[in-house]
């Protein structure tokens, strides 16, 4: 193990983690729990019961003011007419290439008060991205991430778990709302979304009450597993989410990666319009496409994909998919090597192994809607 | 569930374990090394025949997560390999010192055991990595 500790961020969980066992990697320059027990066993657990996910590396930049909404539809692919208060929803940020600077969750709390959601690993990028198209919008942008926490529950028995911890009643949620509650006697937005395709929540807290929420979720009467970020990772390659830096990132297009439903025909201008409408139209060069192996063997990020004996892509997530008992992948291939049930190979340290394009998803959304 | 490492077997600092029968050697990964792992769900075996070196690699073994090969403890030729495990490579993680052994060398000098570690000295550098 490496004792180097150069800047090396930890969630305010970090010491849960240690007591519940963790075995810590470095992600995005956090050091996080990838697992507790086994990342199959969380997996499962997930899928068929309820799992409690640190997500506080995450960001959240809390967007303010009269034009804020304005301003958001001006950097956002999604549609912010759409949004309305006490929801989220799903979009993309890019650059005026079409490349993605970030894929985020927006809230909506009022038509002058926002959040956006942003991956660990962008906050800072983000956040000057904002700041230089704010100008004339006279908004306020505050970075939020370093004084909240993020714990996820996601899984079928979520809202059970959930509402034994809030007065609040969840059956009334719906998938996307947005509230504030107090959970554990402690004051919290949350919203009843995730990354895994199962129902559940995201609990936003202040990262003083974090240690005593997370206890309370994770409480013995509970069937709720703590799940470290290698399940996380399975469960969303199963759903096909993308992950920024795998199916994302400053080069490729939500529309590429198979998210150009977060592409909106808006009527006011927003920056990389153009030409992800004509992506949408014209259709890409390249897409996201799922395989499943056919050989025995793992595709991983990076193995270079074949198709009739020549290179013609490049593998962006791969796993065992512990749901589906077998390895599956995510690529870019060109969009006539798209259709499902086309044959591909994956190199994979020298040898050629067969897959098959398949629909996306692997695993469908379970949750409620 | 962790598993005693033999008294008879020789060590790797790279986690492999060799059984040795006279020139013919029993390879497989530490009880260590499966437990950091977790989850086996792949292992590509090497061919029966081939000739390898002291440190090749010959095998790999795959979790959810991670890719992690495996290397020769001694010189030699392949003379055995484990199909059990293409179907069930979670033998490894459950019985990584007899069922799970992943491969089999008839050594061509049985004198390279002796510089690989003895259990207490294993024990010793599994201990001291993980400080």
């Amino acid at each position: 193990m490496s004792t180097e500790k150069k800047d090396v961020l930890q969630t305010v969980l970090f010491h849960e983690h240690e007591r519940l066992g963790a075995v810590m990697t470095d992600f995005s320059g956090w050091q996080l729990p990838v697992y507790y027990t086994s990342i199959i066993k969380e997996h499962l657990s997930t899928r068929k019961a309820a799992g409690v996910f640190d997500i506080s590396h995450m960001g959240e930049i809390l967007v303010t003011g009269g034009r804020a909404r304005e301003f958001l539809q001006y950097i956002m692919t999604n549609d912010l007419e759409r949004l309305k208060p006490g929801r989220c929803f799903y979009s993309a940020m890019c650059n005026e290439q079409g490349g993605t600077v970030d894929d985020c969750f927006i809230y909506m709390f009022d038509v002058e008060r926002f959040w956006i959601i942003v991956n660990a690993a962008n906050i800072q990028k983000d956040f000057a991205w904002l700041q230089t198209h704010a100008g004339e919008y006279h908004i306020a942008i505050h970075d939020l991430s370093s004084r909240l926490s993020k714990i996820d529950v996601q899984g079928p028995l979520s809202a059970d778990l959930l509402q034994r911890l809030t007065a609040h009643d969840l059956n009334r949620v719906n998938r996307f709302d947005v509230f504030t509650a107090p959970v554990a006697d402690r004051n919290c937005t949350l919203s009843r979304s995730g990354y895994t395709a199962e129902d559940g929540f995201e609990i936003y807290c202040d990262n003083r009450d974090a240690a005593i929420i997370w206890n309370a979720l994770l409480t013995e009467e509970t069937r709720a597993v703590p799940v470290g970020l290698g399940a996380r990772d399975t469960l969303r390659i199963e759903a096909c989410y993308s992950l920024y830096g795998h199916e994302l990132n400053d080069t490729t297009s939500p529309v590429e990666a198979g998210i150009g439903w977060v592409v909106r025909e808006k009527e006011s201008a927003y920056i990389g319009k153009d030409i992800l409408l004509t992506q949408k139209k014209q259709g890409t060069q390249r897409i996201l496409v799922a395989f499943r192996m056919i050989d025995k063997g793992i595709p991983r990020a990076g193995y270079p994909l074949f198709c009739e004996g020549k290179e013609c892509g490049t593998v962006s997530s791969g796993c065992y998919a512990p749901t589906l008992g077998l390895p599956v992948g995510l690529g870019f291939v060109p969009v006539k090597l798209a259709a499902a049930d086309t044959i591909v190979q994956v190199k994979i340290r020298e040898r050629l192994y067969n897959a098959q394009v398949v629909q996306k998803p692997f695993y469908q959304y379970k949750g409620v809607m | 569930m962790a598993h005693e490492n033999p008294k008879d077997y020789r060590y790797t600092e790279s986690h492999e374990w060799i059984k040795q029968e006279g020139d013919l050697c029993t390879c497989g990964i530490t009880d260590h090394a499966q437990e950091s792992l977790t989850d086996i769900v792949f292992v590509e075996l090497p061919e029966v025949g081939g000739e390898v070196a002291q440190g090749d690699r010959v095998a790999v073994v795959e979790s959810v997560k991670s890719v992690s090969d495996i290397y020769a403890p001694v010189s030699g030729k392949i003379s055995a390999v484990n199909q059990e495990l293409s179907s069930a490579p979670e033998t490894i993680n459950n019985d990584p010192y007899t069922a799970g052994w992943i491969f089999k060398i008839q050594c061509s000098n049985p004198q390279e055991t002796e510089s690989l570690l003895n259990q207490a000295d294993y024990e010793k550098f599994v201990q001291e990595e993980s400080h």
